[in-house]
């Protein structure tokens, strides 16, 4: 009796201390759904989804039941996928717009126009835009997604979007 | 006794029982391994009816030069802005007009003259996309400009010689338009073989055996160059068996070198591509998504020798070609000297075609392209001009495909062109993408064996375009998703993030009972939201002077 209270109790004690180790050193720190979800997602950030980027739509995907046909430039190709990645065969499609092709077009700025009220540098999910306070603004044009929101941001409406072929970009 | 001597007979007869086996299992490998390499040089493949006149290659003919010249232009280039001529500028021959740009090499005037205007043009036979063309109006004198002459090449080094190569506008004249300066390049230490490609497996083509013909020795002079700057060991020349005369010329050339042989190659459709040839020739496979490089071997196509030749030794850049014009009842088949960029009713009409009876196809008959907009101009890659009748293509009609294989039967690369075409025609990219898809030389064989005549190359130069557009897709989304990160990053530990300007349920949006902004009506918005804001600066002014009012 006594001998099988120990034993159990060491046994106990060294799992407890095993499964302390394991859950401090190969701790995940992010859902691996909402990683998959997120990488099938076009990473434009244009924010009209609704969310500020696409980690963000992603998670509310994963944790808020959101509904998955809300990203504009990934079109019916993400709608798809996503719902093969969650098992959802109860699919509702509205046919929405197909794919708007955000990838080939970038945002230019009418550099005379501007006047350098830095909205546009302030909004840019990644940092496409160069220029500092009152002074003249450009956009990088390899870094620029489309996203067209400083497009709806600017007040002097000096900035306009460009069609460009694939070739340029790489 | 007498069991001894039958045991001694038994180990004898075994003995020679078991060498005798031992010699027939040998001589049988051998008779394998042989016979292995001379019935099967080649996997699929047809054999084409010779449409080729032995006295359209023996002479070289000239027309004159056009007074209107389109030079097509890609529309990368304009938008880089490497285009370095002006509307009214007057242009002398051999002068850049554009700069090259990563794959696309450096265009010359083909002309003297003046440059009249430069417009927009969309071809819809022709890849589908828009062009810029140069306009340049001829004064008929020829006055060339000075250019930079290495006739003693050996004086100078490797890269220079390549740079020339590169500044003189020379790409694979063979069709695929490759900038063989960057092939030089890639090869610099690894190459110990040099084939020079002189098989012409399309039925109607006889450009390059018109070429060595008239100038074989500057042929094996260009060979020379390409030997100098590789340091290669050993040079084939691969020529198709009916070519004799010219089998001949270049015999008689080689024979100061030792280390330069010549081949007479069997007449099968796909020979003329470099994977196929060195399939023949050494009986290697190049492994897949590789080039032919990876083996030791550059295959340079005979016309790029010659024009290799031309810009390093006489300083000419690649403006000039030789097409094939001809008939499908062979009537008339010529050999012409061309500058490029001459439009095609042109050379019609100067060799008194009739042209408007007729359909005109550039390129050769399988893989060619059936032009409709007879003001196209001959590009550098294109070394053919056939006119057919007009309602050839009248009992072509697609039918269903019955699954009969012969089209897998036939694929030099081993594909399956009728899986392929099943997944293509359903959209499953990730399928064809495992089916290799990639792989395919577009040689247009399975097209011609297909009984239900589907046009299957159609289908399958559609899905690599798409195939290349998700993948660059892929690309940029890994690139844009590194760039967010970094910046979220960098807000974070500075303690800057603010969460107003980011988030789209912001003061704007609420007053405009919008939340999703789409795409298309983005003018709108910014025209409501620039009124909003000037209303808002409005009031917020004139707050502020009653402000300043109160305090006074």
């Amino acid at each position: 009796m006594l001998y099988s209270i120990c034993f159990f109790s060491i046994l106990s004690i060294f799992f407890g201390f095993l499964i302390n180790y394991v859950l401090y050193y190969y701790s995940i720190d992010s859902d691996p759904i909402i990683d998959k979800i997120d990488e099938l997602l076009p990473q434009t950030q244009c924010a009209q989804c609704d969310y500020p980027g696409c980690y963000a739509y992603a998670s509310a995907i994963g944790n808020n039941n959101e509904r998955i046909d809300k990203c504009i430039p990934g079109g019916n190709e993400v709608v798809f996928k996503i719902s093969s990645l969650l098992n959802n065969d109860e699919l509702e499609y509205n046919c929405m717009n197909s794919s708007n092709d955000v990838f080939s077009k970038i945002a230019i700025i009418d550099e005379e126009n501007c006047v350098g009220c830095s909205k546009c540098r302030l909004i840019c999910p990644v940092d496409a835009i160069v220029g500092s306070y009152n002074f003249m603004h450009t956009i990088l044009p390899h870094m620029c997604t489309g996203c067209n929101l400083c497009i709806s941001i600017c007040p002097t409406n000096c900035i306009k979007e460009k069609k460009i072929s694939y070739d340029y970009v790489n | 006794m007498i069991t001894l001597i039958n045991n001694f007979k038994q180990h004898l007869f075994m003995c020679v029982n078991f060498v005798w086996v031992l010699i027939r299992l040998c001589y049988i490998h051998v008779k394998k391994i042989i016979l292995f390499r001379k019935s099967r040089d080649l996997y699929g493949g047809i054999e084409c009816i010779s449409m080729k006149t032995s006295k359209s290659s023996s002479r070289l003919e000239y027309i004159p030069i056009p007074k209107k010249i389109f030079i097509l232009v890609d529309d990368i280039i304009v938008l880089q802005k490497k285009i370095i001529v002006d509307v009214g500028q007057s242009v002398l021959l051999g002068q850049v007009l554009s700069l090259g740009y990563k794959h696309i090499a450096p265009i010359h005037s083909p002309v003297s003259g003046i440059v009249t205007k430069i417009s927009q043009k969309k071809y819809n036979f022709f890849l589908n996309k828009r062009f810029s063309i140069i306009n340049i109006r001829s004064d008929g004198k020829d006055t060339k400009i000075d250019s930079i002459l290495m006739s003693n090449y050996k004086k100078f080094s490797p890269d220079e010689i390549i740079q020339l190569i590169y500044n003189s506008g020379v790409v694979g004249l063979g069709g695929a338009g490759f900038l063989s300066s960057k092939k030089l390049q890639y090869s610099i230490g690894n190459a110990h073989t040099l084939v020079v490609n002189a098989a012409e497996s399309e039925p109607y083509i006889t450009s390059d055996d018109c070429l060595i013909r008239n100038f074989a020795q500057e042929v094996i002079q260009g060979c020379q160059i390409i030997v100098w700057i590789l340091k290669i060991k050993c040079v084939l020349i691969a020529i198709e068996d009916d070519k004799n005369i010219a089998y001949i010329k270049i015999k008689k050339e080689i024979k100061a070198f030792p280390n330069y042989k010549i081949y007479k190659i069997k007449r099968i459709y796909p020979s003329g591509s470099s994977k196929q040839l060195i399939k023949i020739l050494f009986n290697k496979e190049v492994p897949l998504g590789k080039h032919s490089t990876s083996l030791g071997i550059v295959v340079f196509n005979v016309s790029t020798i010659f024009s290799i030749k031309r810009a390093v030794i006489n300083g000419e850049p690649l403006i000039e070609r030789i097409v094939t014009l001809s008939d499908r009842r062979l009537s008339y088949q010529k050999n012409i000297l061309v500058r490029v960029g001459t439009p095609i009713n042109y050379i019609l009409k100067k060799c008194n075609i009739n042209y408007k009876d007729n359909s005109v196809v550039i390129g050769g008959p399988i893989t060619g392209l059936i032009i409709d907009d007879l003001s196209f101009p001959i590009l550098k890659t294109s070394n053919n001009i056939l006119c057919l009748e007009l309602n050839f293509m009248d009992n072509r009609l697609e039918s269903p495909c019955i699954r009969c294989t012969a089209c897998s039967r036939t694929c030099p690369m081993r594909l399956l062109p009728e899986q392929l075409y099943f997944y293509s025609k359903s959209f499953d990219h990730n399928k064809s993408r495992e089916y290799h898809i990639n792989e395919c030389i577009e040689c247009g064989i399975c097209e011609q064996v297909c009984p239900s005549n589907i046009p299957l190359l159609r289908y399958f130069r559609k899905e690599k375009l798409k195939l290349n557009e998700i993948i660059f897709k892929e690309n940029m989304s890994k690139k844009f998703k590194k760039l967010f990160v970094s910046r979220q990053s960098r807000l974070n530990s500075s303690g800057l993030i603010n969460e107003n300007i980011i988030y789209s349920s912001n003061n704007l949006d609420r007053v405009l009972d919008k939340k999703v902004v789409c795409n298309t009506d983005i003018e709108y918005i910014t025209i409501e939201k620039s009124q909003f804001m000037r209303k808002k600066e409005l009031e917020e002014s004139i707050a502020r002077a009653k402000l300043k009012r109160n305090i006074e």
